[in-house]
């Protein structure tokens, strides 16, 4: 039944999309976006229904989702797997074409619509025509689906019982949220491609009006990119157990491209709005932003990570690739078509005023982007051209986006004075001298206490000269009114990034760890301070077996655990017992239980609980966006 | 407009090719297990190997980890001293670094590369250390 009509239903909303393309009327537009929007949604909860139903005759239900599996995690589950995750994928598509059409649509002409229903076309093909959550099962495996079928009215089997969500997936509430928000903010990058080859496309007098909407547009995913990405930080250091929140990783690094590239393309676009130059770099920063997010699904579900000989193999591979050629191709066409109004691009004038610094900023950040993208594909490159798999050791990462990212953090000092003209130097640091001074002295005070290299007093020196000077200027001139709001906005990110610099340079530099030997109702000591060991206590649970072991300093008792999920052969998660205080974290993870004796892995973690701080400062930068006097 | 144009392309030619130089300084290369048939080692010569883990092999054996890896063709039995990352399980791709003693191969150090079964099941989000010492 639901998988009759989920197929039914995804085959109507590829059709919508069709009609929707090719119509010519204005009127049918809203309707068709709407009733499209309104398809997706039923489409999204029509498979949360089976989930909770525990509808095994769809092949997906079967696979990721299991009868034990607890609510939240069974809700999850939507977005636990590929099919499911272009889904909601979809469902995200169809509202920000709505939201599109409300707020930003270009009034003259339909072709922005257009873009955007061909875009989704794209991918709601792929669940018409290669794999769909609602594909029914038709073979069965030992656990789950062996083979499914995307036609409508076929002879389905039924499994008993289903195999159940990756472990990984259900272990915390955190990975529930950490993708959907992510979703967002890779399918919200369509928005500024939409506005900026559709207004370039039918490009009337006062062109410039598309980085207007460009960058209002990128705004919003921006915003849920860093929420995404911290939260996927913050789940696999406060959850994972492995004690580290970032590890270079590729498929990290793809959802940080996009997040460097829209980060330069906010400031750049503000120097066109005000400028009326950098007009070709921002077209192709808003078309590399978009293409990045395609690349970063491709890389992470096309298989080319294991190798690239399993590209192959799997067919969201090469649809992905086929749809980056194509929104490439459309992309380079439109610009080509305006090389005249490109070639309008006022030269930059003060290198030292605003024009000045926000190229700095876009050279590094685009620098950094393209670091990072090297070092992802790299072993790829290295694989089709040797045949030998190589991986990249962290070190290349320190080595190229450390300084580049210092660097930026040095270049934000500058940011809150900055006007069209030149910057006055000897002006500013008059101005400011009480504040370079006490951040120098607080720089001279942490090379007194923790011997280290000078990477660590510049960044402390930086960051803290960056947090001094924005602080102060909240204090003295939030208030007056004649400053416009996105200026606070990215005051307020600057200060969130200074003091997440502040956390990370103290947790990279300062942080070390140990192993300790020991039995139940004993205790050790690290770092002068007493924790004592309980015995473990084990639960039981539909889905899992739990270990834990409650450790205790100073009348606090926290638990280390041992996840052991019943439908994972090998895989036991581990989740740390914090102990936390504003500078530090003593994380406690169990490495392995005998009996009554235990192995613990204890580290000192420096600056994490900064890091968060800074983080969510950043995330909330978009309040003083809200405020309703217009600039 | 064109000497910006030549700008950009020199700036960003320059970051790619000192990105690959940097990139290839700082490469784990490794063996699959095939591979190691066809090498030359000296005796004790760290080498990293790497392959996916037999399923039902894993076995603990005092302080030691042992288990099998494969590539498909040939399989090495490990016999593993060190941290067993969080994430070790069956099928998982592993990059060890150690010595091989006859046909056994002693590591003390394991990279893990994420969970091969459940790579189109989780994707982007939930492999957050396909890497992690």
């Amino acid at each position: 039944m639901i998988y009759n009509t989920g197929i039914i239903f995804s085959w109507i909303s590829f059709v919508l999309l069709v009609i929707l393309f090719f119509n010519k009327k204005e009127i049918y537009t809203e309707i068709l976006v709407r009733l499209n929007l309104f398809v997706q949604v039923f489409l999204f909860c029509l498979l949360e229904i089976g989930l909770f139903l525990n509808d095994f005759s769809i092949s997906y239900i079967a696979n990721y989702s299991a009868e034990s599996t607890p609510p939240l995690y069974k809700f999850a589950s939507l977005w636990g797997s590929l099919d499911g995750s272009i889904l909601l994928w979809n469902l995200c598509l169809s509202f920000f074409m709505y939201l599109y059409l409300k707020s930003y649509k270009d009034l003259s002409s339909d072709i922005d619509i257009k873009i955007f229903s061909l875009i989704m076309i794209f991918f709601v093909g792929y669940t018409v025509f290669s794999s769909s959550p609602f594909a029914g099962c038709i073979e069965l495996a030992a656990v789950g689906c062996n083979n499914s079928s995307l036609l409508p009215f076929q002879e389905l089997v039924t499994s008993n019982i289903g195999r159940g969500p990756n472990p990984l997936l259900q272990n915390h509430p955190l990975m529930a949220i950490h993708p959907p928000m992510l979703y967002i903010g890779y399918v919200g990058m369509t928005m500024p491609f939409v506005a900026a080859t559709s207004r370039l496309y039918s490009k009337k007098q006062n062109a410039n009006d598309w980085i207007e909407v460009a960058e209002k547009t990128t705004y919003i995913p921006w915003l849920f990119l860093t929420i995404g990405i911290t939260l996927g930080a913050a789940w696999s250091y406060e959850v994972l157990g492995w004690g580290g929140y970032w590890a270079w990783d590729p498929v990290e690094n793809v959802s940080f491209i996009p997040w460097l590239l829209a980060t330069a393309f906010l400031h750049s676009a503000k120097i066109q709005k005000s400028q009326n130059t950098l007009l070709n770099w921002n077209y192709i920063l808003v078309g590399l932003m978009f293409l990045s997010t395609i690349f970063g699904t491709f890389v992470t579900r096309s298989g080319v990570l294991i190798s690239v000989h399993a590209f192959s193999n799997g067919n969201i591979g090469t649809y992905l690739l086929f749809g980056m050629i194509l929104f490439g191709i459309i992309f380079i066409v439109i610009g080509s078509k305006n090389v005249e109004y490109f070639s309008n691009s006022k030269k930059i004038d003060n290198w030292f005023g605003k024009a000045g610094f926000f190229v700095y900023n876009n050279i590094f950040l685009f620098s950094s982007a393209l670091v990072i993208f090297i070092g992802t594909i790299f072993p790829l490159i290295y694989e089709t051209l040797y045949d030998r798999q190589i991986t990249i050791g962290r070190s290349y990462y320190d080595i190229l986006v450390g300084p580049l990212l210092v660097i930026l953090l040095g270049l934000m000092i500058f940011s809150n004075k900055l006007t069209i003209k030149n910057l006055n130097i000897n002006k500013w640091f008059k101005e400011n001298m009480i504040l370079i001074n006490s951040s120098l002295a607080i720089s001279i005070l942490t090379l007194l206490t923790f011997d280290n290299s000078y990477i660590l007093v510049v960044t402390v020196a930086v960051s803290f000269m960056l947090i001094l000077i924005t602080v102060n200027n909240l204090f003295k001139n939030f208030r007056k009114s004649k400053i416009n709001k996105t200026y606070w906005t990215g005051q307020i990110a600057h200060l969130g990034i200074a003091i997440f610099a502040f956390g990370i340079i103290l947790n990279v530099s300062q942080s070390y760890s140990t192993e300790k030997e020991i039995n139940s109702f004993e205790e050790f000591t690290f770092n002068d301070q007493t924790y004592f060991v309980y015995d473990s206590i084990e639960e039981s649970f539909p889905e899992k077996n739990v270990i834990k072991l409650p450790i205790s300093n100073q009348n606090t008792t926290k638990f280390t655990s041992l996840n052991i999920f019943n439908n994972s052969s090998q895989q036991a998660i581990s989740s740390p017992a914090v102990f936390r205080t504003f500078i530090n974290d003593v994380y406690i993870t169990v490495k392995f239980i005998d009996e009554n004796s235990y192995k613990l892995i204890v580290r000192n973690n420096y600056g994490i609980f900064i890091m968060w701080i800074g983080l969510f400062v950043s995330s909330i930068s978009f309040v003083p966006r809200l405020s309703k006097n217009e600039k | 407009m064109k000497k910006n144009f030549i700008i950009v392309l020199l700036g960003i030619g320059l970051i790619v090719y000192a990105s690959s130089i940097i990139a290839s300084r700082n490469t784990i290369y490794y063996y699959t297990t095939s591979e190691t048939l066809n090498i030359e080692l000296e005796s004790e010569e760290r080498i990293k190997l790497g392959g996916f883990v037999v399923e039902g092999t894993i076995a603990k054996d005092g302080g030691f980890t042992n288990f099998t890896i494969t590539d498909g063709n040939k399989d090495i039995e490990i016999i593993f001293d060190g941290f067993v990352p969080e994430l070790f399980q069956e099928n998982m791709g592993v990059i060890l670094d150690g010595v091989f003693d006859n046909n056994t191969f002693l590591a003390d150090d394991m990279l893990v590369k994420h969970d091969n079964e459940y790579v189109s099941s989780d994707g982007e989000t939930y492999n957050v250390e396909n890497y992690s010492e």
